[in-house]
């Protein structure tokens, strides 16, 4: 009886517990000022001049310099997953780019600094990096994040911070369709989207070579699909047969069973949306197993040395790609670019790191008409920016805070690379 | 006897009062967005750890689906919320509902198996969800992720007009939830119904023998774990303000694993401590994930070989021990 | 092309899924069978295999086959120590506590492999080259070697667990552990060499499997649920069950993957494993399961 009493008042009390704490809960919520965006302002005083006259008529002038601090730049992008190499490029041309400015001076008279993390590809590492970023690193500006799923998270977080974001790679339409006036005035695109980028290589496919039919293979990412639904558009809009449209898991080996399929339909050309090259060149050996002779055509790099060996051997014949960047372009400043990269790092630049490198700049010019490193006074003069690629073409932020430089076809023709550049602002 | 019960029983509520203080008042001492961001993922995690809590450490069957549901309740409540335009409350309700009732209606099969298989079934149950989700794209845009999720807001008569934005704001409301539910599980455990759990842990024949109807009890447990996962979900997607089906990857069952097994299973007190632990630490230490991860596993397998009953179970068995020494000493 | 020849294609391309799968169910049910523990360390094992013959190929210049053999002894060598460290202290214990162990070596492991090899895929050449046609139907040669030398180490162990005295012993250990202790068999050495040896298995699989696709860290995870379909669909402990059921599956996701979608191939395992414990939890071998 004791013990029924007992437990009687041990429940009233754990429930009384229960409605107090929500009150309290509530009621903190209340007492507690709310957060206001953070809009940093950070006064720069640089170089104090001082004048002293001396005994005799003349005067000197003597400039005392006040330690200057750097300018931080924030950096989010996969440095490890399987994202890594995409991730180290990045960060290479981010580096390299960072290090040519600092050395004629930096921006504003102060240096720039880098301030790398790594979000392993997940959304939500970097939603965590671009908090780190934001308000332990207390950053003017963000570069990343490299891959599509994280920039979509990212994306309302830094507008809600007022913090400018520059993503210079991540191509899914969606975050296209977001930016700018048509939502967030925060987050600027350097790289042309996924969209133009294929219907330029549908254009090549189905204009200028004249494929007839084409066969679909693409990852089941966001990625993959982007590029296959836009790649079935366009055959429509030229009156191209698709014979057939798989989707592989991502990071899919094993394509024998896609690929028998095709081989039996016969298709002029294969339309992938895959770009792991791992992947790729496990698609041409098993392709060379089963006797599939289809050109591969896609959004993959063609330049690895994974896929040497087949281009060398003239089992490439045909195959087409269209990316962002090609260190075989000649054009402009971009063999410069090409050899101080590799002096730099042993490797050819990747698109990553072209794209992270000419972003730097993009921001670099934005901080310097800024006149500061307030994170407002960046966004505004983004907004409208002119930058002088070292391709040679002139770029300039449209309304949607796009950038249209160009992208680049390339064909693989008696086992050398033939180049083409598009101008992707044709192709709106 | 009775009078030593009701002592510890105080005991027992102050310390949870002052750690209910302590947490609550946090934002009084400090409102950096990094720190509350971390504690405010420790909160979650701890939720998720406990519902592997009640099923592994108290009902004794390692159910490797909690992720699943909470995965689950993470989508429920976004595509409510994105959707639906309902409003979190609605959503948190059916972030519980939906994984309790799936978790019965897989339950039923599953908890008919030997140990070994129901151990399989829930990871292969854990991938078919991570498939499904991928793969709904209709529903959940697939690997596209849902973006934009809106921030919880309570508005009552025109009267309260609370914005559940700001990390202060978000941080208490999880704290809240994580002190609800340890009293919740507390009385659980406590009651008929956890002694029944209990028995069912330490030998399910004999349980079986005694009367109790084992099946219905699993159930029970695995529907409230379930639905206890789902609140951890719903609270993560709309803190994120984006899900995408990376909630379902290995990295947060091997995450609870640690918090639960290192903590103490079997305990409400131990995941709190593990989850303080393995939230925090790796924050301080800026290594990389998979170096962490690596220790994580060295961490786990020497807990299992050589606590297995963890911190809490540790702690736990030495305040037994020592109330006995005070018995005897009488 | 017609439609027979790409039938057939996908069956060859089946054969040798199921070559590679059986290997690893093999081991997965042996141990489980000798030692009663569900090994979620099995496919890290099964990747150990795959870097072993890596680094042994394309590191250390060895020979393809070679650097086979080297790797299913290290990997087999790793297994001795794991099971004397981590499996030895708690072979009495609770099931869970078992598949906990298992499931943090499998954590190191796979983790271990992460931070050396990064998830950047790897290749392994085995200077094989060529391509078989028959009546239209192709079959590149180092699958058609990867898939005989699989059947063949399945035929090995199929012979060592019949004809040999340790292997009936094995069997006997799996059949019922308690008169083993009656008829003086040693239990520790059993579970040692059974242990080794489904490691050992699985680690040539690896090794067989480097060539033809690329090696990832994450490989093992992807396998091991296929390695826990097999053994369920088999029956827990039956390696005949682990062999057929192999076919089974690998031939079923060749033809699915072929004819309906490559993204549900993988699915198939999962349904499988969550049908079969619904409607035959033994699977088709198993004993008849303990409820409790």
């Amino acid at each position: 009886m004791a013990n029924r009493k007992h437990k009687a008042i041990s429940n009233a009390v754990a429930g009384a517990a229960m409605v107090i704490l929500l009150i309290i809960g509530v009621g903190i919520g209340y007492v507690i000022p709310k957060e206001t965006p953070a809009a940093q302002t950070t006064t720069v005083t640089n170089v104090v001049t001082q004048t002293i006259t001396q005994t005799r008529t003349e005067t000197t002038t003597v400039t005392v310099k006040q330690p200057v601090t750097p300018i931080k730049i924030g950096f989010s992008a996969p440095l490890t997953g399987a994202g890594a190499f995409y991730g180290q490029q990045a960060l290479w041309g981010a580096q390299m780019a960072v290090d040519e400015i600092n050395s004629k001076g930096g921006v504003l008279g102060r240096q720039l600094t880098l301030i790398a993390e790594d979000h392993r590809g997940v959304p939500a590492e970097a939603v965590s990096t671009v908090e780190k970023l934001i308000n332990v690193d207390q950053v003017s500006v963000i570069i990343g994040t490299f891959f599509s799923s994280p920039t979509l998270a990212v994306m309302p977080i830094v507008e809600k911070a007022g913090v400018p974001l520059f993503s210079p790679v991540s191509s899914s339409p969606l975050i296209y369709s977001q930016t700018g006036a048509q939502g967030n005035k925060w987050v600027f695109k350097t790289n042309p989207s996924d969209t133009l980028m294929v219907r330029a290589l549908a254009k090549f496919m189905f204009d200028v070579k004249g494929y007839k039919s084409v066969s679909l293979v693409a990852e089941d990412t966001d990625f993959g699909r982007g590029i296959v639904n836009t790649l079935e558009a366009e055959a429509a809009k030229y009156g191209v047969n698709v014979l057939s449209k798989d989707f592989v898991e991502q990071g899919a080996k094993d394509f024998t069973a896609v690929l028998t399929k095709i081989k039996s339909l016969k298709p002029d050309v294969i339309g992938l949306g895959i770009t792991g090259t791992a992947q790729i060149e496990l698609i041409m050996k098993q392709s060379k197993e089963l006797g599939l002779k289809v050109p591969l055509s896609g959004r993959y790099d063609i330049f690895a040395p994974e896929l040497k060996p087949y281009v060398d051997a003239g089992e490439a014949e045909g195959f087409n790609t269209v990316t962002p960047y090609s260190p075989l372009y000649q054009g402009g400043r971009n063999p410069d670019f090409v050899k101080a990269f590799k002096a730099r790092t042993g490797q050819d630049p990747h698109w990553n790191a072209f794209l992270a490198y000419e972003c730097v700049y993009v921001v670099a010019k934005a901080i310097q008409k800024a006149g500061s490193d307030d994170r407002a006074a960046i966004r505004n003069a983004a907004e409208g920016l002119e930058y002088d690629s070292i391709t040679g073409i002139k770029l300039k932020f449209d309304q949607n805070n796009h950038m249209f430089p160009y992208c680049y076809i390339i064909e693989v023709k008696d086992k050398q690379f033939t180049i083409q550049v598009v101008e992707t602002a044709t192709l709106k | 006897m009775v009078d030593r019960d009701f002592t510890n029983k105080i005991r027992r509520t102050l310390i949870y009062i002052i750690l209910a203080i302590g947490a609550l008042s946090v934002p009084f001492f400090t409102q950096s967005p990094y720190i509350l961001h971390i504690l405010i993922l420790t909160g979650i995690y701890l939720i998720l750890a406990q519902s592997l809590n009640l099923m592994l450490g108290y009902v004794g069957f390692l159910s490797l689906a909690q992720t699943a549901f909470f995965g689950i309740g993470a989508y429920t409540s976004t595509i409510l919320a994105v959707t639906y335009s309902q409003s979190f409350w609605v959503g948190l309700v059916l972030a519980i509902i939906i994984p309790s009732v799936i978790a019965a209606a897989v339950g039923i099969p599953f908890l008919r198996l030997s140990r070994h298989s129901f151990v399989i079934s829930t990871l292969g149950f854990l991938l078919i969800c991570w498939l499904i989700v991928r793969n709904w794209v209709e529903v959940t845009r697939g690997p596209l992720g849902i973006p934009g999720i809106p921030s919880p807001k309570l508005s009552v008569f025109n009267l309260l007009d609370l914005n559940f934005a700001g990390r202060v704001n978000y941080y208490i409301l999880v704290i809240v939830f994580v002190l609800v539910l340890h009293i919740l599980l507390t009385k659980l455990v406590r009651s008929r119904i956890g002694r029944a759990f209990i028995a069912i842990r330490e030998d399910e024949a004999l349980a079986q023998a005694v009367g109790i109807n084992t099946m219905k009890y699993k159930m029970l447990a695995f529907s409230i774990s379930a639905g206890i996962a789902g609140v951890a979900g719903s609270l993560f997607a709309h803190y994120i303000t984006f899900l995408d089906p990376t909630v379902f990857e290995f990295y947060n069952l091997e995450n609870i694993l640690v918090i639960t097994l290192v903590g103490g299973s079997g305990t409400i007190g131990g995941p709190m401590l593990g989850s303080i632990i393995f939230t925090i630490l790796p924050e301080l230490l800026r290594v990389a994930k998979e170096f962490r991860l690596i220790v994580y596993g060295a961490i786990l397998l020497l807990t299992v070989l050589l606590m297995p009953e963890g911190i809490g179970g540790k702690f736990k068995t030495y305040l037994h021990k020592r109330r006995i020494r005070e018995v005897y000493a009488k | 092309m017609s439609a027979e020849t790409i039938f057939t294609q996908h069956l060859v391309n089946g054969l040798l899924l199921s070559g590679i799968y059986g290997l690893v169910a093999a081991g997965l049910t042996l141990i489980y069978g000798v030692l009663e523990i569900v090994n979620f360390a099995h496919g890290e094992f099964y990747m150990l295999g795959a870097y072993f013959t890596f680094i042994a190929s394309a590191w250390l210049d060895l020979p393809y086959y070679i650097s086979v053999a080297l790797a299913v002894a290290l990997s087999t060598f790793i297994a001795l120590i794991v099971e004397r460290g981590a499996i030895r202290p708690i072979v009495e214990r609770s099931f869970e506590s078992k598949v906990l162990s298992t499931f943090a070596i499998s954590m190191i492991l796979a983790n271990t492999a992460l931070l050396l090899f990064t998830a950047t895929p790897r290749t392994v050449k085995t200077g094989l080259a060529g391509t078989i046609e028959i009546a239209g139907v192709f079959f590149s040669v180092e699958r058609v070697l990867a898939l005989l030398t699989g059947y063949l180490a399945f035929l090995a162990l199929h012979l060592f667990l019949q004809k040999t005295r340790i292997g009936k012993a094995i069997r006997a250990v799996a059949q019922n552990r308690d008169a083993c202790y009656v008829v003086g068999i040693d239990l520790n050495k059993m579970a040692r060499i059974t242990f080794g040896l489904g490691i050992g298995l699985a680690g040539l699989a690896g090794a067989l499997i480097a060539p033809i696709f690329s090696i990832e860290p994450s490989m093992g995870q992807a396998i091991v649920l296929k390695a826990f379909a097999i053994v369920i669909v088999g029956g827990f402990g039956s390696v005949k069950g682990a062999a057929l059921a192999a076919l089974i599956i690998g031939l079923g996701e060749s033809l699915v993957g072929g004819y309906v979608s490559a993204t549900l191939k993988d699915g198939l395992a999962f349904l499988i494993i969550i049908l079969v414990l619904i409607l035959r939890p033994q699977g088709i071998f198993g004993r008849a399961t303990r409820v409790l």
